[in-house]
């Protein structure tokens, strides 16, 4: 080795990167440990199929600032279940994961390659936000932060954006987890606001914590913000890389295909469904003698959980699941009900996900305090996503279907490539009860007492009849009556034929959709 | 004796042994009747029966050991005999008679033979009568010292103290010598006062390591009886036979014979008729062999008997009942290659054999020439708490004993269970192990010379998601590619405050202020949109109040009961 070797920069440089993998100072990292948290490079490392095979970009960014390694936020590509994606993940050790100019520069740029390249977008989470002192250079202008955002829906619908949330995301940061199709969240960890508790008590007086105010347990129940609530860290990053397998890369690809497998219920499955349609029961076992075992992932559990909305498998194949659930509020839809079914829809729709509707609904919920939360424009919306869906969809009627919940569930008019019914399906603008009470009201009333029961029984069976399953199959309502046993074989059927479906719906730049 | 032919059969037990039987049936033509205890319902050998009656309860003794209500399931489904299987009332001569009586056919033999074999003092009386030698043993308790050096002396060291009222293992204090016989007598008398209030302890030779060898004997009621050759059933825990295999091998051409002289020796003694098993002890050290007791029953192991004569013992058993010759001499009976059997018990070899019941979530059984499969259980079906725990055995044959190990072992391999551990992990070892192999082992063996502790049940219970029971069974659900963690508190209110999560009509309240509630337990139901919906205790506790009235309006999150935590009881 010569002298004017040694002195190349190699070292100095070596030593540089070095540096910016290490992440911030000691400290910082214990701080972590001690919440339980993982450090960026071990996240990435489990997020991964391989951390050796993961490329990055920016190692330096910011490097001359000296206590800003990689500028805190690691950026790159990499693989996941054999397919390529595009990270960005937040240091929390640097500064807190807040962002400044080269940040955010870094940022844009991934997403960019994400949109040139149709590569799934994975977002790992943990950011106190933006770094004020950088303010004019990260925020306003062509290159800010409004740049991700603007991305960010851009690459709506085109790739799957993924978010795990191990910590906050706040103010302007909390909007990258409400523009991913998914957000993990980590309970006692992750949080979401737009002003944090201290804000809230100086400028409206409210008193409140993080943890009440945008914590994971409250946006994954409450505001519908999160998706999935996740003990730890690995849970989190587990759910990201489960969920991932049902999509394909971009919406131009079909979703990937497993191995089929049987049912994840095996039993007899007309015992699952009760005959008096005013009787609740428990739905999941019944979406499990639909899917294949060991294959539903359910979005929002814990979120307007009258409806139950998930991926799973059908003889290998990937589809999205949505079903009514009368064990809660009788199964009846609300305006977070809908939100969620609509998102559902939308996000399945995109990606190529053929939709099944398990329909046992008694209509959207009345009253005042639904009125005043606009039910009807929240119903308008889902109605639309169902509409806008030309994926192939299967309305099942399990049980009933009445008012707007036949169509908010799919119904004949909506396009769906069937509608099948169970034996105990029963469609109808509203049930008998309600609609004798309310079509023959003041002839009931005129009559004298004793005479009422024996009337109102003779008028709902008249009605009963006139709604009768056989003659709904009768007058082509329903396209097939299917044994509940046989459900799950002829839905397999149905979508494996309806593959390769055409996909138009309107010419138009976009629609108008009531929100 | 009479013929007696009968149309049906009640099956007055449980497991493999219930669907061997009724499958025995169905092949002769005969109707077969199942019975099944509360926890039963619904199990693969009601599923099987051409009927089945519900006998209820669940505890042996409120259900299978239950004679009245057996023998009102007898009635009621039209039963003309009754197939005891084995263990359970299968060797109480009260029962047997108790069927006679109700005009059935007790298939077994009569219950004099049953009463004299379980008698251990008169079954000894019986077979010395008729030249075959028991165990050297005293009839009489024990008190002094000197007896026991007496006793050792005459039949040789060591000696075995047992408590009369012992049995299965326990109570026993062996004595290597005289010095020791003293001690030895003063605290077996002690320790069996302690453990079952009577001191009386009797004497035996005691073998250090046995091997356990029997006879099957046919017999019918006209007369004829033939044995179908010697089992081996030396590898066992707990006193409990684990694999058997036929013939016993390394047992010198002598004995075999003698054994086989003995067990027809036996069965003529007691008058016997049916299937039944003459077992013995057979030391390799001192080349002795000593008679222990008749089981009058058919045995789990009758499986290798049939491999290896091609004798359908269970068929033999229904014939002779109706009171048809066997139809088979001696020279009938030829012994063909080698059979194994294996048992597969819901138990955890790790640790101790402990019973392991629960939901078998996954159950494939190994097939392929030379293997038959006796199975209790299918997949989706639960092993409940109560009862045997045998999900079913295996059974190999081949030409000879090395195949039908290795032909074991691939079936083993085979196996797939999930949902319970299983005794397929010792089988396999102790099929992999030398001494095995050599036939070295003796009935102790397992325990005294294998480490188990190691070992992985076959497949970690895979846990289910949730069950669900429809048309009689529990069926396992794996519904998750990512399982959620249980959803918080869906009633609303939050803590003991239980509310309505809509608005509605407050239809039905379950509970009253002070009542104990359990976490899940329906409180109340709330009409809305024509629709029930049911609220649900959030945990255990106590009803502190009701706080509105049935048939008045809720509104959304309007707190309809209140819980408090905890309680006493």
């Amino acid at each position: 080795m010569t002298e004017e070797a040694a002195e190349r920069p190699e070292p100095a440089l070596r030593a540089l990167a070095k540096q910016a993998r290490a992440g911030g100072a000691e400290r910082y990292h214990d701080k972590a440990r001690e919440q339980g948290k993982l450090f960026v490079r071990e996240r990435l490392a489990r997020l991964l199929d391989s951390a050796d095979g993961f490329v990055e970009d920016g190692l330096l960014a910011n490097a001359l600032a000296g206590d800003l390694p990689a500028d805190g936020v690691v950026t790159g590509i990499g693989t996941v279940g054999g397919r390529t994606v595009a990270v960005m993940a937040n240091d929390s050790t640097v500064k807190a994961g807040s962002w400044g100019a080269r940040t955010v520069e870094k940022i844009l740029r991934i997403q960019e390659y994400a949109l040139r390249h149709e590569v799934p977008m994975l977002w790992l989470v943990d950011s106190a936000g933006a770094r004020i002192t950088d303010q004019v250079e990260m925020f306003p202008g062509r290159r800010g932060a409004g740049k991700i955002f603007y991305n960010q829906v851009r690459l709506s619908g085109r790739v799957p954006q993924v978010c795990c949330l191990f910590g906050p995301s706040a103010a302007g940061g909390a909007y990258i987890p409400a523009f991913c199709d998914v957000v993990f969240m980590v309970e006692g960890n992750a949080s979401m606001y737009l002003g944090s508790p201290r804000m809230a008590e100086m400028v409206i007086g409210e008193k409140t914590t993080l943890e009440e105010m945008g914590g994971a347990a409250m946006h994954c129940r409450v505001s519908g913000c999160g998706d999935l609530l996740c003990a730890d860290e690995d849970e989190a990053i587990q759910a990201a890389r489960r969920y991932l397998s049902y999509f394909p890369s971009s919406w131009r690809g079909d979703p990937p295909a497993e191995p089929a497998r049987g049912p994840a219920y095996a039993g007899p499955v007309a015992p699952l469904i009760p005959t008096d349609e005013s009787q609740p029961f428990d739905v999941y076992p019944l979406v499990a003698a639909v899917v294949d075992s060991e294959s539903f992932f359910e979005i929002k559990r814990e979120f307007a959980p009258e409806v139950v909305c998930g991926l799973g498998r059908i003889e290998g194949r990937a589809v999205g699941i949505v079903a009514n659930q009368p064990l809660v509020k009788g199964g009846v839809l609300f305006v977070d009900s809908a939100d969620k079914v609509a998102r559902f829809v939308w996000l399945c729709d995109a990606f190529n996900l053929p939709l099944v509707f398990l329909a046992d609904v008694p209509g959207f919920m009345i009253g005042t305090e639904v009125e005043r939360q606009g039910i009807i424009r929240h119903g308008a919306k889902l109605i639309t996503a169902v509409s806008e869906a030309t994926v192939p969809k299967l309305c099942v009627v399990v049980r009933k279907a009445y008012g707007a919940g036949l169509y908010a569930m799919a119904g004949p008019g909506f396009e769906p490539d069937a509608t099948l019914a169970l034996p105990t399906a029963s469609i109808a603008v509203m049930g008998p009860e309600a609609a004798v009470n309310a079509v023959y009201y003041n002839k009931l009333a005129s009559l004298p007492e004793a005479e009422r029961p024996a009337e109102v029984e003779r008028l709902q069976r008249e009605y009963r009849e006139d709604v009768d399953l056989v003659r709904l199959a009768a007058d082509l309502v329903v396209d097939a009556v299917v044994d509940p046993d046989d459900l799950r074989t002829e839905v397999a059927r149905r979508l494996a034929f309806a593959a390769g479906k055409k996909r138009e719906f309107s010419d138009r730049r976009h629609g108008v959709p009531p929100v | 004796m009479t013929a007696r032919p009968f149309r049906s059969v009640l099956v007055a037990n449980r497991g493999e042994i219930a669907v061997r039987v009724l499958r025995a049936c169905r092949e002769l033509g005969l109707v077969g009747i199942a019975v099944h205890a509360d926890p039963d319902a619904g199990a693969l050998w009601v599923r099987e029966a051409d009927r089945a009656v519900a006998i209820g309860g669940s505890a042996v003794a409120e259900s299978y050991l239950d004679q009245a209500k057996l023998l009102a399931a007898a009635a009621e489904a039209g039963a003309e005999a009754v197939h005891p299987g084995y263990g359970l009332l299968s060797e109480h001569a009260g029962f047997a008679r108790a069927v006679t009586e109700a005009g059935l056919v007790w298939v077994g033999p009569p219950p004099e033979a049953i009463a004299q074999m379980g008698d251990k003092l008169v079954a000894r009386r019986a077979v010395l009568a008729a030249g075959v030698e028991p165990v050297p043993g005293t009839t009489d308790p024990v008190t002094d010292p000197a007896e026991v050096v007496a006793f050792g002396e005459a039949h040789g060291w060591p000696v075995a103290v047992k408590a009369a009222a012992g049995g299965g293992g326990r109570g026993i204090r062996v004595v290597a010598g005289p010095a020791e016989a003293a001690d030895a007598l003063a605290s077996a008398t002690r320790e069996a006062t302690a453990a079952f209030g009577d001191g009386a302890c009797y004497l035996e030779r005691f073998f250090p390591r046995p091997r356990h060898v029997e006879v099957q004997v046919l017999a019918d009621t006209h007369g004829a009886i033939v044995q179908l050759g010697e089992r081996d059933c030396s590898v066992q825990r707990r006193h409990q036979k684990l694999i058997e295999e036929a013939p016993a091998p390394g047992l010198p051409a002598g004995v075999g014979q003698q054994l086989r002289t003995w067990a027809v020796a036996v069965a003529k003694a007691c008058g016997y008729v049916g299937a039944g098993t003459v077992e013995f002890l057979w030391d390799p050290e001192s080349q002795s062999c000593w008679f222990l007791e008749m089981n009058t029953r058919i045995q789990v192991e009758h499986p290798i008997t049939e491999q290896v004569t091609g004798v359908d013992i269970v068929a033999a058993q229904l014939r002779v009942a109706a009171g048809e010759p066997l139809g088979l001499t001696q020279d009938d009976v030829t012994v063909r290659g080698h059979a194994i059997e294996c048992r597969v018990n819901a138990e955890d070899p790790a640790r101790g054999f402990l019973p392991a019941p629960g939901t078998i979530t996954t159950l494939r059984w190994p097939g392929g020439p030379g293997l038959r499969v006796d199975a209790g259980y299918e997949a989706g079906d639960t092993v409940p708490s109560f009862y045997d725990d045998l999900l079913g055995k295996l059974v190999a044959w081949a030409p000879d004993r090395d195949r039908a190990i290795a032909r074991m072992r691939a079936a083993l391999d085979e196996l797939a269970v999930e949902g319970v551990a299983t005794t397929a992990p010792a089988l396999a070892r102790v099929l992999g192990h030398d001494d095995f192999r050599a036939a070295r082992h003796w009935t102790t063996w397992l325990e005294e010379a294998l480490d188990l502790s190691d070992l992985t049940p076959a497949a970690a219970p895979a846990e289910a998601d949730f069950h669900v029971t429809a048309g009689g069974r529990t069926w396992p659900v794996r519904l998750y590619r990512h399982r959620p963690r249980r959803p918080g508190g869906q009633a609303g209110g939050g803590g003991g405050l239980v509310a309505s999560p809509l608005a509605g009509t407050l239809a039905k309240v379950n509970v009253v202020a002070g009542q104990r509630v359990a976490e899940g337990e329906l409180l109340a139901v709330v009409e809305a949109m024509k629709m029930e919906t049911p609220l649900l205790a959030p945990f255990d506790g106590l009803v502190v109040g009701v706080t509105c009235a049935v048939g008045g309006p809720v509104a959304a999150g309007q707190v309809v009961v209140e819980v408090e935590a905890g309680g006493s009881p």
